[in-house]
């Protein structure tokens, strides 16, 4: 029942002409773009994302834990992201200063 | 200690590391190995995303030509350069790439900043007030980010740009800002002498960030622009007189309607406003004011003057270069996509080697008029040197105008290739018969209206249907008769039926779908007293547009274009369209339909105003140069002919050469003298 209000908050009500199957793990179902579902963006807990073009593909992906509200850990990415890449000036610009000044002293 | 050349290695080693690593990296725990894509392996890419790098799959889809890469610029940083989606494409397969804003300006600015490095060093030139320029440009750039969130928003993961401690997107975005400065400074400020000599690599490099609106020349020359105005803290009399009147413009542009509307910039990223906004508006006007100064400032230290043969050489490398890498382009997937991300393409590289619409092809440039006009420069310099320095021409550099002539060729631009020979011949009878230069410049513009005359007669078209041409297209995409079938029919059917412009505002409505400008032509076109023998400016103008195939364009701009009197006079401000898009005859034309004249983006940017002051220095300029013999007045020459039809001036690499011949014409010297 969670999983079906997840799927209705994510990717709406199941359009009536739609046959809810279950694909599980089956890698060669290509899903089938609707052209009366609008793209929608799902993301994973690691934050990945990916665009859903039917309701059926939607579905399928929120049943593996896909979202369509941002509930990754983007936001320790960019922490990540920011700490290493001003560690990572500090030391070049560091190291790039000491040398031109003991260039310069030579 | 290590010398030059093993620095020019590890920088070679650096910058091929920079290139192939961010696509390679993965996982160590990932469990998806690449496969070949087909129908069967759609659903394994769709389940496995952000996990296989683009690297693994090009080298499983080398010979698989029904793959087309995009990028995915609204992934997660650990995302980035693995593969995030697939998707079935008609008979082909759409790869999504992973990329990230932060990763990519990070990524990016080093890249090209590296290829700056290369440029031989000069003289170092101190910086001064580090900490405020530094911290104004931060501010500007943030400015922008507010400005245009809108832009942001829709292309960005996580965009935030409130003001916190724990706000890590935009304490990157600042970090990044520190980092760039900081290495624009270090590159440029040894090399500022020879940066101009290498400007054709520009073309080359257009430098537009990936899901950014945002373009690296715009962050270097306004640095350096701040440089000017503090080094010489408005003590130069033009700084002080030009600087009061554009602030005094940027209130007034401030002041126009700013109705917040996400203007699609398409093509044209990097270099023009997005949003209406007052907060926008303020950052383009001041940021092109301190990008301006930065061009001078560069000029005034250049040595560009006395390099010509070198300033040539570099074109001729990166016109073979932009032609080599436009082919590659155009056959390879993955050329086509590598090539766009790592030179900051606007727009990505034409795909296929056929010509398109209008028989061009560009080539991994933008645009194929502003490829064809670099080209013809390229033409006239050769040109110029071979009849002023007989210089000498080797293999290689046989080669190299090879490859420009097969880019000149395709791309098309049949006004680039007129006004070469044009300025050519201008060339020919000043050094040769230069007692007959009045004469030729006197035939030529008498042999005008012949040539026209020839046009009209040679594609079987009446006089009376081409100085009207403009008028019609404009009527065409007025909405006029709205709701009525065969409305263009309807239009067309009056002029040449009733053959009165009055006649067709005797349709109810149709005088208020007609725009201000319009209305102002239709009136110029009619008017109430007949002089004889003075041809009417409107009619002039508009046969002109019809022979080279402009009166559609400018129809649509006189449709759209509805200024108010203060809009009309000083215009909407710099690069800024999102008024003029979205105001009048909103959904008249789909997409982004330029005016494809500069002249005209010239009267929707700085107004009447600013189009005569600009018609004034242009004119003047020309006089000078022209009168002390130097080759920028030919240039200059050129690129008006060039710039009366196209819109290049919108594209960051063009307008800096534009603004660089017109400062250099304004200052010749006996190196490039006659």
């Amino acid at each position: 029942m969670k999983n079906n209000l997840n799927i209705e908050a994510s990717c709406g009500l199941k359009p009536v002409e739609v046959e809810n199957i279950i694909i599980g793990n089956n890698p060669d179902f290509v899903f089938l773009n609707d052209p009366n579902f609008s793209t929608t963006v799902l993301y994973d807990i690691d934050g990945n994302i990916i665009n859903v073009n039917s309701w059926i593909e939607c579905a399928h992906y929120v049943r593996g834990g896909w979202s369509s509200s941002v509930n990754f850990s983007s936001i320790d990415e960019e922490r990540v992201f920011f700490i290493g890449t001003f560690l990572i000036f500090f030391l070049t610009s560091s190291l790039y200063f000491y040398l031109k000044k003991k260039r310069f002293n030579d | 200690m290590i010398n030059s050349k093993k620095i020019q290695s590890m920088k070679i080693i650096f910058v091929l590391f920079l290139i192939v690593l961010p696509w390679s990296l993965i996982d160590t725990d990932k469990s998806a190995e690449a496969k070949f894509i087909d129908d069967s392996t759609v659903g394994y890419y769709q389940t496995n995303t952000c996990q296989i790098s683009l690297s693994e799959v090009i080298l499983k889809n080398i010979n698989n030509n029904k793959v087309r890469y995009t990028l995915d610029n609204y992934s997660s940083i650990s995302c980035f350069g693995k593969i995030n989606g697939l998707d079935k494409s008609g008979d082909g397969y759409k790869v999504g790439v992973g990329t990230n804003i932060l990763v990519s300006f990070l990524y990016q600015s080093i890249l090209w900043l590296t290829f700056f490095s290369f440029i031989p060093k000069t003289r170092h030139t101190l910086f001064k007030s580090r900490f405020l320029s530094f911290s104004t440009l931060c501010i500007f750039v943030g400015l922008h980010l507010h400005g245009e969130q809108d832009f942001y928003k829709v292309g960005s993961r996580n965009f935030d740009i409130d003001f916190s401690l724990s706000n890590y997107f935009l304490l990157s975005i600042v970090l990044l800002l520190v980092i760039i400065f900081f290495l624009i400074i270090e590159i440029f400020s040894t090399r500022i002498e020879n940066i101009l000599i290498y400007l054709p690599f520009f073309f080359l490099i257009p430098g537009t960030y990936d899901s950014m609106n945002l373009n690296i020349y715009l962050l270097i020359f306004a640095l350096f622009g701040l440089q000017y105005v503090v080094s010489n803290k408005f003590s130069r009399k033009d700084l002080k007189y030009s600087s009061i009147y554009f602030f005094a413009l940027i209130f007034i542009w401030m002041s126009n309607d700013n109705s917040i509307v996400l203007f699609d910039v398409d093509k044209i990223r990097g270099f023009t406003n997005t949003s209406n906004s007052i907060i926008s508006i303020l950052y383009w006007s001041v940021i092109i004011y301190f990008f301006y100064f930065g061009i001078k400032y560069f000029i005034k230290k250049s040595q560009l003057t006395l390099n010509l043969e070198k300033f040539f050489s570099n074109f001729l490398i990166a016109g073979a270069l932009i032609s080599f890498f436009g082919i590659i382009s155009s056959i390879s997937a993955i050329g086509n996509f590598i090539i766009y991300y790592l030179f900051g393409l606007n727009k990505n590289g034409i795909v296929g080697l056929e010509s398109i619409q209008g028989n061009t092809w560009r080539g991994m440039s933008s645009s194929a008029e502003a490829i064809g006009e670099f080209y013809s420069i390229l033409f006239f310099i050769l040109f110029y040197l071979i009849a002023h320095k007989k210089i000498h021409l080797g293999v290689i550099e046989y080669i190299l105008i090879a490859l420009n002539f097969y880019g000149f060729i395709r791309a098309n631009s049949f006004s680039s290739f007129i006004s070469l020979i044009f300025v050519i011949s201008l060339l020919i009878f000043s050094m040769y018969f230069r007692k007959y230069r009045k004469v030729y410049l006197v035939s030529a513009v008498l042999i005008v209206p012949i040539l026209i005359a020839g046009i009209l007669k040679s594609s079987d078209t009446s006089y009376e249907a081409a100085n009207k041409s403009v008028l019609l297209e404009g009527m065409k995409y007025s909405n006029l008769f709205e709701n009525e079938l065969d409305r263009n029919l309807n239009v067309t059917r009056f002029f040449i039926d009733e053959k009165d412009l009055g006649t067709i505002f005797l349709y109810p409505e149709n005088q208020k779908k007609t725009s201000r400008s319009l209305n102002f032509l239709i009136d110029v076109y009619t008017p109430s007293i007949d002089i004889p023998l003075l041809p009417n400016p409107v009619a002039s103008v508009s046969t002109f547009s019809y022979v080279i195939n402009r009166s559609e364009k400018w129809g649509i701009f006189f449709s759209k274009y509805d200024p108010s009197v203060q809009q009309l006079i000083f215009g909407y401000g710099p690069l800024q369209f999102v008024d003029y898009f979205n105001s009048f005859n909103k959904e008249n034309i789909d997409g982004l339909v330029l005016p494809h004249s500069s002249i005209l983006n010239q009267l929707l940017f700085f107004g009447i105003i600013g189009t005569l002051i600009f018609i004034f220095v242009i004119s003047r300029n020309i006089l000078y140069s022209w009168k002390k013999g130097s080759i920028f007045s030919y240039l200059l020459i050129l690129q008006v002919i060039n710039l009366l039809k196209s819109d290049s001036i919108l594209y960051a690499p063009s307008f800096i050469l534009f603004l660089i011949i017109i400062l250099e014409s304004n200052r010749s010297t006996s190196a490039t003298q006659n």
